[in-house]
């Protein structure tokens, strides 16, 4: 079957359980170069890491890697985690984060198609956008996209400040969560723990029954929630 | 009360009709009863109505006269004021007299003291009489929190309802949504709920379980109460389980792979029949599972499967507070699952879900090509494969599904259509009996016994399944869909000497039609 079909497609012809497709949405602006990017990148690869330990969410959580600087960039598509290879991050350039959010929903709007056509439910997916300072592009169409999709509850978005610089309102307007809250991740050395927390929280999430909010762990200290 | 001690301390020995009809009766009268009422001196009564009306039988009036001529039986002529009383159970009860009473019909409602019952079945005498629990239909509402003024943890010492002290010495698993489950010393399995999840109702709930010392193989039923060293309720002792999840070893296709690697379809057939004939021991007590789903069952081997998380089954007034979409009936999704009782309908449901899971490893019934989230999929119109009825299926997930689903017994096919396309209710005599027949084909060598069957189901002119193989697909290169070569196709063209064929059927048979009209 192979020959004619690519592996994209036969994963989600022999795998039926339900998925949870996560885009993570990075800020990779010159702003992040050195220690930041670095941190960034140990972070994503635990993230995947932790995903890989636990049964379920292997099978079942698939995730997509967008970054944003001068310009947008799929990183990484989606497809089973065992087949993806996270090659690490660089920083340059300006945020153009209306445009890496506009991709990121693109991506998930397809992957969303995918699973359809092939006959494979799915939960709705989930957006991690980080950044660690101003969008110097346009964001109001991709805040009108995910203002919309938000009110259908077709998606949760986590908008993640990178230490004290990130624009929290601009992080406010695309945050789906209560109050529109915005987590705060003080410092590079803290990358870890907040993807320990987002793969805890994916693990629960893809476990859960579709349409009724799963409880979510409680971020850790280190994190800081804005209101 | 065994039998011979029923008879010997008891006044009067009263057989009922159901008695009489049961198969072997004729055993159980001549060959059990018969030497002990003969031991003890004793006669067998029947009410005069009933002798009547079993005289007239030929199995009945037979067992009547041999006891008759054995002068083992005496017929009970009733005081004027019972006779016009229809229940057989509720004359008993006036007779005040201390009473054996045999039957073959369990009574339910409370017995009075000078009553005893004895139950034979098929001749044989039963253990002990089932306790039923009832069948209510509102819910009990305002459940209540009793926090225990501590929780003990791992290495502490709690206090069963016997007053016997067990250690908590390992932990399984991760401290859960409702609580901690550990392994005790003596060998049995702990679980303490958080204590903002202990509550009146589930102390009342497995206190009910306990009570009615309620045991079926392989359900980890509690078994004792577990309280902390201030006697406050913390949570139940039960026999300990083990096993892969379904959810973790069945469901997901590679997990299945490495967890049994050896497994055929037969395996499969056999977990789905375990699970069955289980549900339907515990629905014999009314039981109602409530949260049936892929993570409350484990299983060690195909003849060995747990059932757990059973605190949360409902049992009388007590409502089941969990669940999961694909498993609830449509018609009680955006319900509250604490705010109504559930019947024994909506298990059935939730079973057959799961069986049509295991045998098609993990996929829903309802997931169809063109489909969205679990529960919008969730409709009878969504269902997507073949049922005989003409109707289109076109949205079949492809590849191996629509290959299982061919490969089913038809009987199979049709109860999976009447459950998931009618939204019938089968009853579960019926799917044991076709997962019983699907096996008993499988293991016949008539139907295939491959997890994946990787080709559509053939049947030749005789009418008999020819397991044959797909060797390769290809694609269309008039309409672009995807088609298959089967192994034995591929052997007779190629014996033929003739090429293998570029389009699918449908276009290769509009072609040979133009080339004929045209």
């Amino acid at each position: 079957m192979s020959d004619l079909m690519t592996l994209r497609e036969e994963d989600l012809i022999t795998n039926p359980a339900t998925r949870l497709p996560v885009c993570l949405c990075l800020d990779t602006s010159s702003s992040m170069f050195g220690e930041p990017i670095d941190e960034l990148n140990r972070g994503v690869k635990y993230f995947f890491e932790a995903i890989k330990q636990d049964e379920i969410a292997r099978y079942s959580v698939e995730l997509s890697i967008v970054t944003f600087n001068a310009t947008a960039e799929k990183i990484l598509d989606f497809a089973n985690i065992d087949r993806q290879t996270f090659t690490p991050l660089s920083a340059s350039g300006s945020t153009s984060m209306g445009e890496g959010v506009n991709l990121a929903l693109d991506l998930l709007q397809q992957r969303k198609k995918e699973y359809s056509d092939k006959g494979v439910d799915y939960y709705q997916p989930w957006l991690v956008l980080m950044t660690d300072g101003y969008p110097t592009d346009d964001i109001e169409s991709a805040v009108d996209r995910v203002r919309q999709l938000a009110s259908q509850k077709k998606l949760t978005v986590f908008a993640v400040a990178i230490g004290d610089g990130a624009d929290i309102n601009t992080l406010k307007r695309f945050s789906t969560m209560k109050n529109n809250m915005v987590l705060k991740v003080k410092s590079a050395e803290y990358f870890r723990e907040f993807f320990e927390w987002l793969s805890q929280s994916v693990s629960v999430a893809s476990q859960s029954v579709p349409g009724e909010k799963a409880s979510l762990p409680k971020p850790p200290t280190s994190i800081e929630i804005e209101l | 009360m065994s039998l011979k001690n029923c008879i010997e301390k008891k006044n009067k020995i009263f057989a009922d009709r159901s008695l009489f009809a049961e198969r072997d009766a004729q055993i159980f009268f001549f060959k059990t009863l018969a030497p002990i009422l003969h031991q003890n001196s004793k006669k067998l009564s029947i009410l005069k109505r009933d002798y009547e009306d079993l005289k007239k039988e030929p199995i009945p009036s037979h067992i009547i006269q041999e006891f008759e001529k054995f002068n083992l039986l005496e017929v009970h002529y009733l005081p004027p004021f019972l006779i016009f009383k229809k229940d057989f159970f509720s004359i008993l009860k006036k007779l005040n007299t201390k009473i054996c009473l045999l039957t073959a019909k369990p009574y339910i409602s409370s017995l009075p003291s000078f009553i005893e019952v004895v139950l034979i079945k098929n001749g044989k005498i039963e253990p002990k009489i089932k306790k039923v629990f009832n069948i209510l239909l509102f819910p009990h509402k305002n459940d209540r929190k009793i926090p225990p003024s501590y929780t003990p943890s791992l290495n502490d010492y709690i206090k069963d309802n016997k007053g016997h002290f067990h250690r908590l010495i390992k932990q399984i698993g991760r401290t859960g949504g409702e609580g901690s489950v550990y392994l005790t010393d003596s060998n049995l399995v702990c679980k303490i709920y958080k204590p903002e999840k202990t509550t009146i109702f589930r102390y009342h709930k497995i206190k009910l379980l306990i009570d009615n010392k309620i045991e079926i193989k392989n359900v980890s039923l509690p078994k004792f109460l577990a309280k902390n060293q201030k006697d406050e309720f913390i949570g139940y002792l039960m026999p300990p389980a083990k096993g892969h999840e379904l959810k973790t070893s069945i469901f997901i296709p590679p997990l299945l792979k490495q967890k049994f690697p050896h497994w055929k379809r037969r395996n499969l057939v056999k977990v789905s029949l375990n699970i069955a004939k289980t549900v339907k021991k515990l629905h014999s007590y009314n039981i109602i599972l409530g949260d049936i789903n892929p993570s409350n069952i484990l299983v060690e081997n195909e003849n060995e499967i747990y059932f757990i998380d059973t605190d949360s089954y409902q049992i009388e007034g007590y409502p089941c507070p969990v669940g999961m979409i694909p498993y609830t009936r449509v018609k009680h999704h955006n319900k509250r699952y604490d705010s109504f009782l559930r019947d024994k309908e909506d298990d059935l449901f939730a079973l057959s879900t799961l069986i049509f899971q295991i045998l098609m490893p993990g996929k829903l019934p309802y997931s169809y090509r063109g489909g969205k989230t679990e529960k919008e999929n969730m409709n009878p119109a969504n269902f997507p494969y073949n049922c005989y009825d003409h109707e289109g299926y076109h949205n079949t997930p492809i590849g191996q599904w629509s290959y299982i689903w061919s490969n089913f017994p038809r009987k199979l096919k049709e109860m999976f259509c009447q459950i998931f396309k009618k939204e019938k209710i089968v009853p579960i005599d019926t799917i044991i009996y076709n997962l019983n027949s699907y096996l008993y084909q499988i293991e016949k060598g008539w139907q295939s016994d491959e997890i994946f069957p990787n080709s559509y189901k053939k049947i030749d002119k005789k009418k008999r399944v020819i397991l044959d193989e797909v060797s390769q697909t290809r694609r269309c290169k008039e309409c672009g869909a995807m088609f298959d070569i089967t192994v034995k196709e591929e052997m007779f063209l190629k014996q033929k000497g003739w090429n293998l064929p570029t389009r699918c059927k449908v276009c290769r048979k509009n072609k040979k039609f133009k080339k004929f009209h045209y």
